[in-house]
């Protein structure tokens, strides 16, 4: 569908609109919270997908990575004009206590998924939350240790270990 | 930084994937994923992996009314062509830079071969042009193949002041600053540049660009403030081309424009500050074989 908007297939475009838009929109609105920012930004990503259909790989990237890699981008963009910090306040984490609740629940249910799920069972859930959080929500470091009240310092380690242990767990 | 090191490059592509790569950091990484495809490479696998996080969120459709927008947004005027000027200037994906990178005026990096390297070329200049507070707003750099110079919008500009940016050479010893023309709002522009200037180039301490009212300075000296600026770099490539040698400005004379010599109104000149000279340390660093 994507090389299909490239050629300015406008049929094709709405089609993959109304396809992946949920999804982006599931992501923006983690980040940017308040739902008539996060549409502005939903657009702003769409647009750029429009623009940039023709940039698109497949050999280099998945159709939804691509996508939600540009719409994530864009709402890190717009958090950084905001300068928020109100966010923590509202903020619903899509962190896990040991009911085990939230999205990262479903994430077994892909194969892809369920290899990061298992591979997050191997990391602390520190360090798992600390990743889900500046994920799912765009926090910073420093947002993410006034979040959870630990030192600055343990939550960028918490996150570089995090990512490390991540890295080579999900390696073939 | 030192980039170079695959394991910090798989560190920090992390960072930028997942979010936490912030504010300046997350410019000057932008500016390095233009060059450096193995950069490239580590971000698409860091949004690969964590993908499966984003696909696990139970989906919300938006509102219809944002389709309708959107739609408005792209297609509503005559000019189709508006729709991809759109937001020229609004954050830029690695995906633009590296949709730029295998058309832009400098293959480095990205093994392009030069099939006829000219007996004593002129180095390749190469310049970041960016504002006080670290935002990166346009890239300068010359194609020594075709001897092409050209300026593109690289990032956000800090507008305080309304008007048109003008681009200035900034000539080695007592030379007062020669205007290059003024720059588009989007996208790049090509500079006509004699190659007969190309050692003036070579030469030159930098470049500034200022806001001026429209239509421009008049070309004698900036007018307005000034609001990028950027050392000059310079890149000798051999016959198999790598980088051979490499030299950047003098950021002492380079100050001396800031501070309001030779120049009109300095009213709102800013001082170069020690990032600059960090950030083309740190681009050099990139470019040795």
């Amino acid at each position: 569908m994507l090389d299909r908007c490239a050629l300015g297939d406008r049929g094709a475009f709405e089609r993959l609109y109304q396809a992946a838009s949920p999804h982006l929109m599931a992501s923006v609105r983690r980040m940017v919270v308040q739902i008539d920012i996060s549409e502005d930004v939903l657009q702003e990503a769409f647009v750029q997908i429009w623009n940039r259909a023709g940039e698109y790989r497949p050999d280099r990237a998945k159709p939804m990575t691509w996508m939600t890699s540009i719409a994530r981008y864009r709402a890190l963009d717009r958090l950084r004009r905001q300068g928020r910090d109100k966010h923590n306040e509202e903020l619903e984490p899509e962190i896990e206590d040991e009911t085990g609740t939230g999205p990262l629940r479903n994430l077994a249910q892909t194969q892809s998924g369920h290899a990061l799920r298992e591979c997050l069972e191997v990391v602390s859930l520190d360090q798992r939350n600390s990743i889900t959080l500046a994920y799912y929500h765009g926090l910073s470091h420093d947002q993410i240790s006034s979040y959870l009240g630990q030192p600055l310092g343990t939550v960028k380690s918490w996150i570089k270990r995090g990512l490390e242990r991540l890295k080579r767990c999900l390696e073939p | 930084m030192r980039l170079e090191q695959s394991e910090l490059q798989r560190l920090l592509a992390g960072r930028y994937v997942l979010g936490t790569m912030r504010g300046r950091a997350r410019d000057r990484f932008e500016v390095y994923l233009r060059y450096k495809p193995s950069l490239r490479q580590a971000v698409a696998a860091w949004e690969q992996r964590l993908q499966p996080l984003a696909d696990a969120l139970p989906p919300e459709p938006p509102a219809e009314r944002v389709w309708n927008a959107l739609k408005d947004r792209l297609w509503s005027s005559q000019d189709v062509n508006k729709a991809s000027q759109s937001d020229p200037r609004s954050g830029l994906s690695w995906w633009h830079w590296l949709a730029f990178a295998t058309v832009a005026c400098i293959g480095l990096g990205l093994g392009w071969q030069l099939k006829q390297p000219v007996a004593e070329p002129p180095p390749l200049h190469l310049a970041v042009l960016s504002a006080q507070d670290g935002a990166s707003a346009y890239l300068f750099c010359t194609d020594h193949q075709t001897g092409k110079t050209v300026v593109e919008v690289i990032g956000t500009g800090t507008a305080p002041v309304a008007g048109v940016d003008e681009l200035w050479l900034l000539p080695a010893g007592e030379e007062g600053p020669k205007s290059l023309g003024l720059l588009p709002a989007s996208g790049r522009k090509e500079i006509e540049f004699p190659r007969t200037l190309a050692p003036m180039l070579t030469a030159a301490k930098g470049l500034a660009v200022s806001r001026e009212p429209a239509g421009g300075s008049g070309g004698v000296a900036p007018t307005g403030p000034i609001l990028y600026t950027g050392g000059m770099i310079n890149l000798w490539f051999s016959e198999k081309n790598t980088i051979q040698s490499a030299s950047a400005s003098q950021f002492d004379s380079y100050k001396k424009f800031e501070n309001g010599e030779n120049i009109g109104n300095q009213a709102a000149a800013k001082p170069v500050s020690e990032w600059e000279s960090e950030r083309t340390r740190a681009l050099l660093a990139l470019f040795r074989p």
